[in-house]
């Protein structure tokens, strides 16, 4: 149900030139040296380095590649995806295309921006984009920035942000075709398609993903005493989705142009607590996401770049619950939703080893609520038109020195936000005293980076960020999330340092990042579970710190790679409300550690090249309550998965992935309560929300490059 | 906050699922010529003691409060973020009501170790949501379910129960579930307030007084010309607390709380109002569900409500005469208040009443001996933030 209520607007569109947005595009050709010569953004189209923004930015990125031929990452695997950065912290609802939401260094999910290829895809009517929404076909890369948090992304990356960025379309031609299943009548096929000319590539898509969820968990029947206790199904957990997406790209001189066209539909079960699910609720979503990005490159002084971006998203979803089985009365609730946004991006040289980067953005939402189950009894109908418009601009100056050694980046963004709220009377929600409310915010930033030597360097970041509540957030959905309208924005300081190590040659390569954190929060929204529904409250003050490290070792030729994080966190209720205060954030885990090593070799039965590749991943949490209170504290959980894949002929890729391996799916918690009597749950990350135990995956790929050159890169691969 | 707070008594009030629960004939009996003998089982008499349950509404608890001493013994139990405490013959329950589904007993003598828990089940509803429990003479409890139309045996010995549940469909609702919520018994004879909601909590019709007969398994029909059976209408809307109105020696008239504060003369068959709804909305509480709780002084003449401020943003405590005592106009004595369920006890001249209140969650004490209530001090931890309370031997 959370689903819902975490209505995401969004969803996405791509564009194709595998571009950060544009201040990190610039960003990416930061290099001085080459700065001059106009050709480092084409370096940055045709070669998009995986850990160049990583490497480029004064703040802590991680790169997680998702298009690598010799990977099979499930289309509806973000989280799973995402809780392999350090620092990143996924819950979920359990089970694929079930919510999930992300925390980066402790923040709430809806202070981590989310993009796709630039665009936000976190709505400022829901905020809390539900991870299953957003499928990684046609994803080239993740991209999580932490600390330092570049203009284009906006005020509200407390936490940080998150990008997505697409498959270039210009890749060469090539069909693809791939196919899985797993547990659970797990099942995903999708078929591809590019061409390319010397000017224009093109992508298409389409792809079918579904399950039904119905994993066994234990089922505590929502008592202490273990009677009656035992293993159930869960049921109403299913989903299935279609994607079709299109991707075009065309260059002329100077210019180019990408352009993504998305579609979604997707019809998905609202499972409610284990102890007593859900049968008959659901969430039917049909979305549609155009972007497109227009740039050009030189111009009167070399180095200068423009940029447009723009975005428009629709979406229609529908959440029923015929039975009142999740929350408060039937629901059959239609929204309609409008997303457009605008962006220009310049960047110009000023002087000697600087640039100036404006960012300018403008973004419209509107959504139409339409509630079909009516009370008789006088209460409103639950009818809404509600809209928000934000504008904002930001000029970011990134100042290089010692021959590019040293990077300074002053930034300073400014934001105002009007809300339209206000609905006539007997309108919109119980008790709705929507108002029309604009605010304005100043968010500046200041970024540093020294490369001591260069595989080494040090990093620093202060910033101060800004977040209006969110639709959902003043008014709920009527179904788990009740709203709050005496809400004001958010507001946080955030301090980071470190350093990174970033080594990679021919002989193997040696990664890693050692960081501290700490972010002081005003107003903090916090989504609190209050009983069968949750609600968000100004928290009024929270305190994280941390730190995370990761380090990562590439062997000669890939054959092995292992890689290692940890964070420690200590997020902390400031509230100075009693019972609370001091008291842990709810979800966040003190430790969190993963723990990732691939082993692959190469040999050629008759002739034929064949890579075959043991992976073995294991994460380990320990210290996370979920509750306010600081009671309910979840034993240490670890979850490993193992997989083995082959590749053959540079294109057929067969994949065999066992996760929860040891079928972990009970935990024992201790409540500091009467006899304080041990009680078996679930495995959660919400109270009452089982996740799975053992599944497993198989998967196939096959992929024909179209053309003269086609093997000759695979082949290199 | 605020919001939730009249909310949240709503998920404990689920509508009735689609599954049928309309087996079998429908039957009820005349309730003419059954006389009440025994005087209603409403509230403990002479409590020393308040039982809480509490919640941040992620995990539960229970807390005891010694009336004599102030003290408050914090944890004893586990509770649910939707528990209401009852008590019987010694027994502390717990009603774990919507997605709980459950009893759980409670044994005060063993510091409130847990004795039991019965799950409370339905072939034709996967949330029964229990409200309330009444006893027969005989010891066998009788649980009402919002979502299904039966009285569900309790047997605080076993859960190997042989008892039929009772038939509540014979009350006429044009979803076919009466809604049952509060209930409480004299003698043999039961009462459940039943409720007129639609599927999506629209209500539709007033709340009902129902007699049962809880010996012979049945509902009673106060007027069998009329069809289907028949219970004693409410005045006001929503039936949100019942009270025993002092000024009947023989305990057979009971004070609700709903629009205003009403009294039901089960003998008589009659119901008239103690405070109209008229006085309370004069002061700003004429909304409804904005009543949420009250209490009554032992001479029967002075009425103590909490009540929601007109938005729901925060909870007043009132007090008003009933009938035609003084003050006839309600008289609010302190303010800034958040609560969720029924945190309002008066024991002697003491008022205790629990609130939610972020920056004060806890018991606050009032000496309503002289001519205005006094608070006593800061409030008295519970632990978690108080959610419902009952005043215990």
């Amino acid at each position: 149900m959370l689903a819902t209520s975490t209505t995401k607007v969004l969803s996405a569109a791509l564009w194709c030139a595998a571009a950060p947005p544009a201040s990190r595009g610039a960003e990416a050709d930061a290099d001085p040296q080459s700065a001059e010569d106009g050709s480092r953004y084409r370096t940055v189209v045709r070669a998009p380095s995986r850990r160049g923004a990583a490497a480029r930015s004064p703040g802590f990125v991680s790169v997680i590649p998702l298009d690598d031929p010799k990977s099979a990452t499930p289309r509806d695997g973000l989280a799973e995806v995402l809780s392999r950065a350090p620092g990143v912290h996924v819950r979920s609802l359990g089970g694929l295309g079930q919510f999930g939401a992300v925390s980066i260094r402790g923040s709430a999910p809806q202070q981590v921006a989310i993009f796709l290829d630039g665009v936000p895809v976190s709505g400022s009517m829901a905020g809390l984009v539900d991870l299953a929404d957003l499928p990684l076909d046609g994803i080239s890369r993740l991209e999580v920035h932490r600390g330092w948090i570049p203009i284009a992304y906006g005020a509200a990356a407390m936490g940080g942000a998150l990008d997505l960025v697409s498959t270039p379309s210009d890749a060469p031609a090539a069909v693809r075709a791939e196919a899985g299943a797993g547990s659970w009548w797990t099942r995903q096929a999708a078929a591809e398609i590019r061409g390319r000319t010397r000017r224009v590539g093109w992508a298409a898509r389409a792809s079918y993903a579904g399950s039904t969820g119905a994993f066994s968990y234990y089922d505590d029947r929502g008592t202490r005493l273990s009677g009656d206790d035992g293993l159930a199904r869960r049921s109403g957990n299913g989903y299935d989705r279609v994607l079709a997406q299109l991707r075009l790209s065309a260059r002329r001189g100077r210019w180019r142009i990408g352009a993504h066209q998305l579609a979604v539909g997707k019809r998905a079960g609202v499972p409610g607590p284990g102890s007593a699910q859900a049968q008959a609720a659901g969430n039917d979503q049909l979305m549609s996401r155009s972007i497109v990005r227009l740039r050009h490159d030189g111009g009167a002084r070399p180095g200068t770049r423009l940029e447009w971006l723009a975005g428009v998203g629709v979406e229609a979803r529908r959440f029923r619950d015929p039975r009142a089985e999740l929350g408060v009365g039937r629901d059959d609730q239609r929204a309609l939703t409008l997303d457009v946004y605008l962006s220009p991006r310049l960047r110009v040289p000023l002087w000697h080893q600087a640039w100036l980067g404006v960012v300018a953005d403008g973004r419209g939402e509107r959504i139409a609520i339409d509630q079909r189950v009516q009370r008789p009894d006088g209460s409103p109908t639950g009818d809404a038109v509600r809209s928000r418009a934000a504008i904002g601009a930001g000029i970011e100056l990134e100042q290089f020195a010692w021959a590019g050694r040293l990077q300074l980046v002053p930034a300073l963004r400014v934001d105002g936000v009007a809300s339209r709220f206000a609905v006539p009377a007997g309108r919109g929600e119980q008790d709705d005293r929507g108002r029309n409310r604009s605010f304005v915010a100043v968010s500046p930033r200041l970024g540093l980076r020294v490369s001591v030597v260069p595989p080494l360097s040090l990093r620093g970041s202060i910033g101060r960020y800004f977040r209006a509540p969110t639709l959902v957030e003043l008014f709920g959905d009527r179904g788990f999330f009740v709203g709050n309208e005496g809400l004001v924005p958010e507001r946080g300081v955030v301090a980071d340092g470190g350093a990174t190590l970033e080594h990679d040659g021919r002989h193997g390569g040696v990664f890693g990042h050692l960081a501290g954190f700490w972010i002081r929060s005003r107003d903090l929204i916090q989504w609190i579970a209050a009983g069968t529904v949750a609600r968000p409250e100004n928290v009024a003050a929270a305190r994280v710190r941390g730190f995370e490290s990761a380090l990562g070792v590439r062997a000669p030729d890939d054959r092995l790679e292992v890689s290692l994080n940890y964070t420690w966190l200590d997020a902390v209720d400031r509230s100075g409300d009693p019972g609370r205060d001091g008291h842990a954030l709810p979800g966040r885990p003190r430790h969190d550690l993963f723990a990732r090593a691939a082993f692959g070799w190469r040999f050629h039965p008759r002739g034929v090249a064949v890579e075959p590749r043991l992976v073995y991943t294991a994460e380990l949490v320990a210290r996370t309550f979920l509750d306010p209170s600081g009671r309910y504290v979840l034993p240490p959980r670890a979850l490993q998965a193992v997989g083995l894949q082959a590749w053959i002929d540079a294109r057929v890729l067969l994949g065999l992935e066992v996760r929860n391996l040891l079928d972990v799916r009970t935990a024992t918690v201790v409540l500091p309560v009467g006899d304080r009597q041990p009680s078996p749950v679930a495995i959660a990350d919400f109270i009452g929300y089982p996740l799975p135990g053992r599944s497993v995956w198989a998967h196939v790929r096959v992929e024909f490059e179209l053309g003269g050159s086609r093997r000759k890169g695979r082949r290199r691969s | 906050m605020r919001r939730l707070l009249w909310l949240l008594p709503l998920p404990a009030c689920a509508p009735p699922s689609d599954a049928a629960c309309d087996e079998g004939p429908v039957r009820a009996a005349a309730l003419e010529g059954i006389a009440l003998e025994q005087p209603c089982a409403i509230e403990i008499a002479a409590p020393t003691r308040l039982l809480v349950t509490t919640t941040d509404f992620a995990t539960g608890a229970v807390a005891v409060v010694d009336l004599a001493t102030a003290t408050v013994t914090r944890d004893v139990a586990a509770a649910t973020t939707d528990s209401i405490p009852a008590w019987h013959d010694g027994a502390a329950l717990l009603l774990n009501r919507y997605q709980y589904d459950s009893v759980t007993v409670l044994d005060p003598d063993r510091g409130f170790a847990l004795a039991g828990e019965h799950a409370v089940a339905a072939a034709c509803s996967d949330a029964p949501n229990p409200q309330a429990v009444v006893f027969d003479p005989d010891g066998h409890g009788w649980v009402t379910q919002l979502d299904v139309p039966t009285l569900a045996p309790l047997s605080l010995a076993s859960d190997d129960d042989a008892r039929e549940p009772i038939d509540l469909r014979a009350v006429p609702d044009a979803d076919g579930n009466p809604d049952a919520g509060l209930a409480f018994a004299c003698g043999p004879l039961g009462f459940v307030a039943v409720q007129r909601l639609d599927p999506s909590y629209g209500r539709v019709g007033p709340d009902e007084l129902v007699a049962v007969d809880l010996v012979g398994g049945q509902v009673l029909d106060r007027d069998p010309d009329r069809a289907g059976a028949q219970g004693l209408p409410a005045a006001g809307a929503w039936l949100r607390q019942l009270r025993a109105d002092p000024t009947d020696a023989h305990g057979h008239t009971v004070l609700a709380l709903s629009t205003g504060i009403e009294r039901f003369a089960l003998d008589a068959g009659t119901v008239s109002w103690a405070v109209a709804p008229e006085r309370f909305a004069a002061v700003a509480l004429g909304g409804p569900r904005q009543l949420q709780a009250f209490d009554v002084d032992d001479t029967g003449t002075l009425a103590y409500v909490a009540a929601y401020a007109e938005d729901f943003s925060a909870v007043s405590l009132w007090r008003v005469g009933l009938d035609d005592a003084a003050p006839q106009q309600p008289e609010r004595f302190a303010d800034g208040f958040d609560s969720v369920e029924h945190t309002l006890e008066l024991v002697d001249q003491r008022l205790w009443y629990g609130s939610t209140r972020r920056d004060a969650p806890g018991l606050w004490q009032f000496d309503v001996a002289g001519a205005v209530p006094e608070p006593l001090g800061d409030p008295l931890s519970t632990g978690l933030p108080p959610y419902s309370m009952v005043a215990i031997p």
